[in-house]
């Protein structure tokens, strides 16, 4: 799936002011791209990638998914082209506490009617790899905040869809997980996930494709 | 397991498990209370005779305050369910998961509540008719014993029936809301 944004501002309003948290952006991304987006604290980032996963509708300009439009799809459209095509790493993990780390990853699945054994395996195999075997059963709300994050990751990588969108993901992760995500997000993107990072960190970008800087909602630059 | 949505509307009830009891409790005892009552009224004549209290009581006043009282839970707990679950709603809604899917999840969440009050109340009225029963059995034949239960179901299923009905509504006002309101800040 190719993801074209053409000339795209999202305004914010409160009660006195308002401002632009995106600044007439443009870009294309194709299936298979590795897009990281760089940029100070408030810049706009997060809600541009948003916008591009189909949880904010732009103010105006369009976002097109081949030729679906988000601008002009119902709520309801909008859902189940988010169900089969995206998957997200929030900035902060948004888990829930009191059910088990495994449940906390399969979950989404049960609405893509996704939970196969295969599935199931592959997911206790991404558990392993970001050490947390001993703790799958565990209830998520006494992991650390760093295995909560690695916990909102693994749910992403399960969830599997053609789109990544990840928000710093590396926040709050030690040396060794870091490595294991770049590699998997490498692998993945290797197999033909679009992978769209948020990221502070200028060495996790550099693994991108693609590199947008962004600075008062706009892109200044960009990197190839 | 991993595919069944009653699990996961289990795992959430358990999730709040003081809320949970004390929600079955409260709408167990309103069962029992409403079981007694309909036996009353189902054999008023022979109680009238035995139970002073019920002289001064309206029966149908009583019974419309056991719907009250039902409703106003029932629209509690939604209200309950959506602000303490209102994250786990909005992640599920970013992954996918339609309005009507979410009012699934939580409608099994009140059926839950519904079918362990049930179990409570029975439990009470076993354990009442077995502490009453030399004194029912003075009053009462055999026959309007095992006759009571035919009162007793449909007391309770118009409860039940009334419990999840409201509780049907008022998810699908709830769920109009923002989907992505308390999500903020973290995508």
């Amino acid at each position: 799936m190719n993801i074209k944004v053409i000339s795209t501002t999202k305004t914010f309003n409160t009660l006195n002011t308002s401002f632009k948290a995106c600044d007439d952006i443009s870009l294309d991304i194709n299936q298979g791209d590795f897009i990281a987006i760089v940029g100070y604290t408030g810049s706009g980032k997060s809600t541009l990638l948003s916008m591009i996963g189909g949880i904010l509708r732009p103010t105006s300009g369009s976002i097109y998914y081949d030729s679906f439009k988000i601008s002009d799809a119902s709520e309801s459209d909008i859902t189940v082209f988010r169900r089969e095509y995206f998957s997200y790493i929030f900035q902060h993990p948004v888990i829930i506490p009191n059910i088990s780390i495994i449940d906390n990853i399969v979950m989404p699945l049960i609405f893509k009617s996704d939970i196969t054994n295969e599935k199931i395996e592959e997911v206790k195999e991404y558990i392993d790899a970001f050490g947390l075997k001993s703790k799958e059963n565990m209830k998520a709300g006494l992991l650390s905040g760093g295995e909560m994050k690695k916990v909102s990751i693994l749910r992403a990588l399960a969830y599997g869809c053609d789109v990544l969108i990840a928000d710093e993901p590396t926040n709050d992760l030690d040396p060794k997980t870091i490595k294991v995500l770049v590699d998997i997000f490498n692998s993945i993107n290797k197999k033909g996930t679009t992978v769209i990072m948020v990221t502070h960190s200028h060495s996790i970008a550099s693994q991108a494709k693609t590199v947008y800087e962004m600075s008062n909602g706009k892109i200044i630059r960009t990197l190839k | 397991m991993y595919n069944s949505l009653f699990n996961y509307s289990f795992k959430i009830a358990m999730a709040s498990l003081v809320y949970s009891i004390v929600l079955v409790i409260m709408f167990s005892q309103i069962m029992t209370l409403s079981a007694i009552y309909m036996l009353t009224w189902r054999y008023e004549v022979k109680a009238l005779d035995s139970l002073n209290f019920l002289k001064y009581v309206s029966f149908y006043s009583f019974y419309i305050s056991i719907l009250i009282v039902t409703i106003g839970t029932s629209i509690f707990t939604s209200m309950y369910t959506f602000s303490e679950n209102g994250r786990i709603f909005s992640t599920l809604r970013i992954f996918g998961a339609r309005r009507k899917e979410i009012i699934k999840l939580v409608c099994l969440q009140v059926i839950i509540y519904s079918v362990l009050s049930l179990l409570v109340s029975l439990i009470e009225l076993v354990i009442l008719y077995l502490r009453y029963k030399n004194y029912i059995s003075t009053i009462y034949s055999d026959f309007n014993i095992i006759n009571s239960l035919f009162t007793i179901a449909p007391s309770f299923s118009m409860l039940i029936f009334i419990f999840i009905l409201v509780s049907l509504i008022s998810a699908i006002v709830f769920i109009q809301k923002d989907p992505y309101e308390s999500m903020r800040g973290t995508l």
